[in-house]
């Protein structure tokens, strides 16, 4: 500018009172700076755009500079854009309100939520403390709170400067109250707050959160280096130390949750992911074959868990290659969102400040109208939403702020306790004012019924039927001659019982021209253990590892043919392999069954298994005992063959496929829990691979064996030991087992039995007018009453109704098809997740002498916690929730003191009927009226 | 199985032929309007051609994508040689000669196994499958006697529409009547499906995937059937019901191709874990879906009003470059836009040309008023959906309270569906009291419809659903042991996994 230059006048800095704020402001920017206002919007959005960039430039670039400039430039465009706004007249003096659009009121409620944050992290300790003194004390508890501070440890200066900084918000606050009231009115600032309020439960969704997140101290620390996880993680320590070992569980979980998610955004539609590949036609014979037993939809849906399982072992293979890729982005993306309480969105302060800023707006809101107006047919639905949602506010604010949770573990066979733990930190004991104690604690598993076909080998596990009374399905299809296929047998349900006493099986010998469904059979009894001079009636058909007698002493199989009662004793009689024990069943977690691979079960060998993983046994035991207080295992110290058959356990260390990787010491293994099923597999370091395996009794080290014959062509029964001697046996008279205290007689040598249960009893479940049910409680074995026809449909057909009862290894659970094709096996599969747990509680109150009595709680019924079915007792609530299968008498039960539930409900019902009332009766209404609803 | 690769061939040849022999037919007609509508259904044609070579290679058609595209490609043709029908005698017939020939092939092709999923959908013939997969097979049979019933009823309604506009007397509602019969058999017969499955598995049959779709057809069936009576799309003028019996088109299609898609996923039984052994089991999932359904619908009145906005640019003028282009990339790149924002572009497409070859197009002043009344129409859509999402959202809580005395666990599932509520809160206000209209409004909607669909379908890959107690409707997720939260016995449990080497903690 020359000095001879006539200053222009400036141009007028006014912004219209009428359009819309954004151009508004955009549009007198421009006419001050003489930029076009293209210009102006695209400095004011690209830097607040910037603000979104920041946390990407730390976490792909790794810059703290970078970041920090970003974030600068990000926050300088929004402040600068309301500053302007702010500081710019209107052309005509304002008359009515100040108009808020969506940048700005976005940007005040994201400066109030900031601040809101900070506020509530400075009051932290002072609502802790006066929680604390109200939970003791009751409400007047934060009065005498405050005395106590006052003298111990007394004001500080920064309690001051901080009093006095809310005192004159506060007062700022009553100041510009119109203003505040305006800026809560205006749709604008609620539609941002509602949606920033839904950004932030996003935020949420898109970062796993962690699972601590009660407890603060439980959150990832920081302080440590993102190396000792790398160190930790190569293996160059034995163990993480307990600080760490939390935050890398988390770290752990947000890797691969981040990367999975990522790896899908990044092939979406499956374009670029592994194909699904076919199946390898050996695989789709011996599906064909399972499909002709078990049906087309069950062969069906295994192919189609197959098919899905190949391509999702591949696809993991890429996501975990993804995720070592960006290793350290993913690092940095987790410590951001630590940062930014990212991970812990709905216990965060910034997300209870937005809470309560989306609070005030419905406050606001909500009264806007008079209330005349507010009752009528158009707004009532409206209204009654809001004051719906104020109170569903009101209630959360109360259980955010009062709400206690926790586990409190109670065995039946312990005394009372008032001691519950906090979920998620189990070594921080909280009191309740009362003691509990579990009375009754019982599973009750689904009922199942298995069909097996013996003579056809699949791979594929043998599906199971869950049972209920009427439940009917078909069979075995075999091609009619004109070539439609028919089911050769129908299961029906004919009754299930909750009890099943079962009483001695009949047996006759079936005439030599008809011995179908006939079995060669050795019946014997012995003197029971329970109960002296009373004998046992025991059946043995030969080649069922059910019908093995097994006793410390000894142990008793039969063999019908197979040797000629001379000469050299067949091999496999006896097998004698050293430390062999059963089979070890093992297929890859993400694509079982295709990949099962079933080996011999041998302690001490290198075993090569499914996935190209190796195992070795390193110790088995069959009398697995577990120190129920302690959940310690109990070691038998004697050798496996003079151990107590009970309970069996083995122990692998695993190896994995690939060369130097790390080895798995000592996983445990149990028999009779599925490590799947009870989600155990977690648990191991190599999850990927999945180990069941089968104790056989016979074969693994135990005490002498010896085999019935049924004899050759020229002489009697013999008992053959182990060693090669032969004893004749005799009808009637004992059998010579040395070593053994134990009289087992031999009563009958069947060659074609025909076996009968005719005498099983059953018993009805009875429930109680109040619904208490006694027999969920009964460890009785189950009934059940089962029709099996055969060739249904045809001139053919007829029907078989058969009784089973749930005894396991016992011949009551089976039933063989009279023509050998197939057997049935009932039983209650405690494999998978059970039917229902039910407790019954007994509250004990303290009276003044320190006694415990019994709070009266009505029936057992009353008394009785199910899932979905809690107990209330003075504001805490108690519900079943957990329980270990290994520890029967064990029931976890959740505990919650949360006074703000009601009011939420209330909330919430409030929020419902108002919905219907605006959307179903109002139109309703104002169609009988004759007006138009939607032209509102 | 073995001639399958020769009559895919024949197929290829067929559709290829046809293809070609449609593009000369116009090209002598000089009609370029016609010439440019076929060729923007070129890259479908090259999908589904494409996917037929597999089939005849032998390599099969499974990438879910392929099998999304095709559905559109096979309608593309159906629906032109009715709009051909509409404006040339010489070209109907060429069209529909043609397309019954495919058809023909196309049933043939699905008996004969080549495409299981199309084949599962609609044979029943088979024998020993449960009563709910026969039911449900009916209803799709029923569904695609639909989808013809309803294409006649968009003809029949077009020709009210022209005839009141000529002056004439437009002819009796007759296609109308007996497509709301088909939608009220095939929810019926679904019902039927539906109930059958609840006693196959012994509890409500929501708890798989699979059983989960099927109860969203019906949904779907049942809230298209209500819909038709709450719309009152005939008190807007005969125009109008063309929109309704496109609705009815889309709803027969969505039935059909949920099915199809369940039809792929496991069938199997599966008990309920003790924790879905509950009252609010079917109230929360029924209300869940049925909103669902509700607001898809109110979803694809949206779109259908941005595909319009689209056209009446291309046809009228009157909108900028880069409007016409937001629109078009807003249709075209949503997430799996394949599947419903497509075929409703083209389906409007074709409409705006027939309007021209009827010379009927509206004016833009007109227009206006058209696009208020979709936008009333498409509300009153939202306001069947809402109370029920409302209801939904917090039976869900109510359960969770009786559970676990916990009725908000800020589960991935309750924030997504929390979402999606909060979604069309703002909707409510921006259109009731913001007073927003059009595109805004719309866009929302849209915005609302998508979020249900990632809650309901895609909810699983989002980073934090690993842990969530909803996705118990995923194939081969078990359901843990522990069912709330932590796993309070995990430390006792590690304990015993190392053998016991380690000592008792608090």
């Amino acid at each position: 500018m020359t000095a001879d230059e006539a200053p222009k006048e400036a141009p007028a800095l006014v912004r219209p009172a009428e359009g819309r704020w954004a151009g508004g402001v955009c549009a007198a920017c421009a006419k001050a700076t003489g930029w076009p206002v293209w210009l102006i919007r695209l400095a004011f959005l690209g830097s607040a755009s910037m603000l979104l960039l920041a946390p990407w430039a730390y976490i792909v670039a790794g810059s703290m500079g970078a970041t920090w400039a970003l974030a600068g430039i990000g926050a300088a465009g929004p402040l600068l854009y309301t500053g302007c706004a702010l500081s710019i007249p209107y052309e005509k003096p304002i008359r009515g309100r100040f108009t808020w659009d969506f940048v700005s009121s976005t940007t005040m409620l994201l400066v109030a939520t900031v601040l809101g944050h900070f506020v509530l992290v400075q009051t932290t300790p002072y609502w802790n403390a006066g929680r604390a003194a109200v939970l003791e004390d009751g409400y007047v508890g934060w009065v005498s709170w405050i005395g106590r501070y006052m003298e111990d440890p007394g004001l500080s200066l920064r309690d001051v400067l901080f009093g006095l900084f809310l005192l004159s918000s506060l007062v700022y606050a009553f100041l510009s109250r119109r203003a505040l009231g305006n800026f809560f009115r205006s749709m604008n600032v609620g539609v941002a707050v509602v949606a920033l309020f839904m950004g932030a439960v996003g935020l949420g969704v898109l970062v796993p959160q962690i699972d601590g997140f009660e407890d603060l101290k439980k959150r990832v620390d920081l302080e440590r280096e993102y190396e000792d996880l790398v160190r930790f993680e190569s293996n160059e320590w034995e163990k993480l130390p307990r600080a760490l070992e939390d935050g890398h569980e988390q770290y752990s979980a947000f890797r691969w949750a981040e990367g999975y998610f990522l790896y899908h955004v990044l092939h979406l539609y499956g374009i670029g992911m592994p194909s699904k590949e076919e199946l390898p036609a050996t695989v789709v014979e011996s599906l064909d074959r399972f499909g002709d037993k078990y049906g087309k939809e069950e062969r069906d849906n295994r192919e189609k868990q197959m098919t899905t399982a190949f391509a999702a072992g591949d696809r993991t293979a890429e996501i975990a290659e993804f995720i070592a890729r960006h290793e350290r982005r993913l690092w940095r993306a987790f410590e951001l969102s630590t940062w930014l309480h990212l991970n812990r969105t709905y216990e965060s302060d910034w997300f209870a400040a937005l809470t309560f800023l989306m609070f005030l707006g419905v406050l606001v809101n909500a009264f806007k109208y008079p209330l005349s107006r507010l009752l009528g047919i158009q707004k009532i639905g409206f209204f009654t939403v809001h004051v719906g949602m104020m109170i569903l506010l009101i209630g959360g604010g109360v259980s955010k702020g009062c709400t206690d949770r926790g586990i409190i573990h109670l065995d039946t066979r312990y005394a009372p306790t008032d001691i519950f733990y906090n979920f998620y930190d189990t070594n921080q004991p909280t009191k309740l004012p009362f003691h509990l104690r579990l009375d009754r604690f019982a599973r009750q598993d689904w009922k199942t019924l298995e069909v097996h076909f013996p003579d056809e080998r699949f791979t594929s596990r043998v599906p199971s039927y869950t049972l209920w009374e009427g439940r009917t399905f078909d069979l075995d299809y075999v091609e009619d001659d004109d070539g439609t296929e028919r089911p050769r047998l129908r299961f029906e349900v004919l009754g299930l019982h909750e009890s099943a006493a079962v009483g001695v099986p009949f047996v006759e010998e079936a005439p030599a021209d008809d011995a179908s469904g006939t079995e060669p059979l050795f019946e014997y009894e012995f003197e029971s253990q329970l109960r002296a001079d009373e004998m046992v009636r025991g059946l043995m058909i030969p080649g069922f590892e059910q019908h093995e007698l097994h006793h410390p002493d000894f142990r008793l199989a039969a063999r019908h043919g197979e040797w000629s009662g001379s000469g050299p004793i067949p091999a496999d009689w006896f097998p004698a392999q050293e430390g062999r024990l059963g089979v070890l069943k093992t297929e890859l977690a993400s694509e079982g069954d295709a990949t099962a691979v079933t080996v011999p079960l041998q302690i001490g060998a290198r075993i090569e298994v499914a996935g190209g993983f190796q195992v070795v046994v390193r110790d088995a035991t069959s009398n697995f005992q577990l120190d129920l207080d302690s959940a310690q295992v109990l070691r038998d110290p004697r050798p496996l063959e003079e151990q107590p058959y009970v309970r069996t356990a083995v122990w692998v260390d695993v190896y994995p496929p690939e060369e130097g990787g790390e080895v798995e010491p000592r996983r445990i293994l149990l028999e009779d829990i599925d490590p799947v099923a009870h989600d155990r597999q977690s648990r191991f370091l190599h999850d990927e691979l999945v180990i069941r395996y089968e104790w056989n009794r016979w074969e693994a080290p135990g005490p002498p064996r010896h085999v019935v014959h049924w004899g050759g062509s020229d002489g009697g029964p013999v008992l053959v030991a182990e060693t090669g001697e032969i004893e004749p046996l005799r009808r009637g008279e004992a059998l010579p087992l040395p070593g053994t205290d134990l009289e087992v007689v031999a009563l009958d040598f069947y060659e074609r039995a025909r076996v009968s249960h005719n005498d099983m009893i059953f018993a009805e479940r009875e429930i109680g007018d109040d619904g208490w049910d006694e027999s969920f409680y009964s460890t009785d074995p189950k009934g059940l009453e089962l029709a099996v026809t055969f060739d249904p449909g045809t001139p053919e057909e007829r029907t078989e109704t058969i009784e089973l009862a749930s005894v396991r290894d016992s011949a009551a659970s089976l039933w063989f098809s009279p023509d050998d094709s197939f057997y049935v096996e009932f039983y209650e599969n405690t494999a998978m997740m059970p039917f229902e747990w039910r407790s019954v509680l007994s509250v004990l109150k303290e009276d003044n002498a320190g006694e415990l009595y019994e709070a009266s709680l009505g029936s057992e019924r009353q008394r009785e916690i199910r899932v979905n079915d809690y107990l209330y007792f003075e504001g805490y609530r108690f519900f079943q929730t957990n329980a270990i299968p290994e520890i029967p008498t064990y029931s976890g039960v959740g505990v919650v003191y949360d006074p703000g539930i009601e009011l939420v409900i209330l909330g919430m019902y409030t929020i419902i009927a108002g919905t219907a009332i605006a959307f179903l009766v109002r139109p309703l209404v104002k169609n009988r009226r004759g007006e138009s609803a939607t032209a509102s | 199985m073995d001639n399958l690769d020769t009559i895919s061939w024949i197929l290829i040849g067929l559709v290829s032929v046809g293809y070609v022999g449609t593009l000369v037919f116009m090209g002598t007609k000089r009609r370029p309007e016609l010439l440019i509508g076929t060729a923007l259904g070129a890259p479908l044609f090259a999908y589904g051609l494409s996917m037929l070579a597999e089939v005849a290679l032998g390599e099969g058609a499974k990438s879910l994508g392929m099998r999304h595209v095709v559905a559109p490609a096979a309608l593309f043709p159906l629906v032109w040689g009715w709009v051909a029908a509409m404006s040339d005698g010489r070209l109907a017939k060429w069209m529909a000669g043609w397309t019954l020939a495919l058809l023909v092939l196309v049933v043939y092709l699905s008996v004969g196994g080549a495409v299981p999923a199309v084949r599962d959908a609609v044979w029943f013939g088979e024998d020993h499958v449960p009563a709910s997969t026969t039911w449900r097979r009916i209803t799709n049979l029923v569904c695609v006697v639909g989808l013809v019933l309803s294409v006649w009823a968009i003809r029949e309604h077009w020709g009210q529409f022209t005839a009141t506009r000529r002056g004439e007397t437009p002819g009796p509602r007759r296609a109308m009547r007996v497509c709301v019969a088909a939608l009220g058999v095939a929810l019926t017969t679904l019902f039927i499906s539906v109930w059958n499955r609840g006693v196959e598995v012994n509890h409500f049959p929501s708890q798989t995937m699979s059983e989960v779709l099927v109860v969203f057809s019906l949904a779907m069936l049942v809230a298209m059937f209500v819909l038709h009576f709450v719309l009152r799309l005939r008190d807007f003028g005969y125009g109008w019901e063309v929109l309704g019996a496109f609705l009815v088109f889309t709803a027969f299609l969505s039935t059909l191709a949920v099915n199809v898609h369940a039809s792929t996923l496991t069938t199997g039984q599966r008990d309920l874990p003790p924790a879905l052994q509950s009252y609010w089991f079917p109230p929360h999932l029924a209300a869940l879906i049925f909103s669902y359904a509700t607001l898809y619908l109110a979803g694809i009145l949206a779109i259908a009003w941005f595909a319009a906005r689209f056209w009446s640019g291309t046809f009228l003028g009157g909108r900028s470059v880069g409007s016409q282009l937001l629109v078009l990339g807003l249709l075209t790149l949503l997430p799996f836009a394949q599947l419903l924002t497509i075929p409703v572009l083209i389906v409007c497409g074709l409409v705006w040309l027939a309007l021209k070859t009827e010379d009927a197009l509206p004016q833009l002043e007109g227009l206006a008023a058209v696009e208020k009344t979709m936008d009333q129409v498409s509300f009153r859509a939202f306001a069947v959906g809402i109370p029920f999402l409302t209801a939904g959202l917090f039976m869900g809580a109510f359960w969770a309270q009786e559970a676990w005395a916990n009725y908000w666990g800020w589960d991935s599932k309750e924030n997504a569906a929390l979402i999606t509520w909060l979604v069309y809160v703002i909707y409510i206000h921006l259109r009731m009291l913001g007073g927003y209209r059009g595109e805004k409004a719309m866009s929302v909607l849209v915005g609302g419809a998508l979020s249900v669909f990632f809650t309901f379908q895609l909810f699983g890959y989002f980073p934090d659903s690993q842990k969530s107690l909803h996705r118990y409707t995923d194939d081969g997720v078990v359901p843990q042991e522990g069912q709330m939260g932590g796993d309070p016995g995990s430390n006792q449990q590690a304990r015993l996994d190392d053998g016991g080497s380690t000592q008792r903690g608090g």
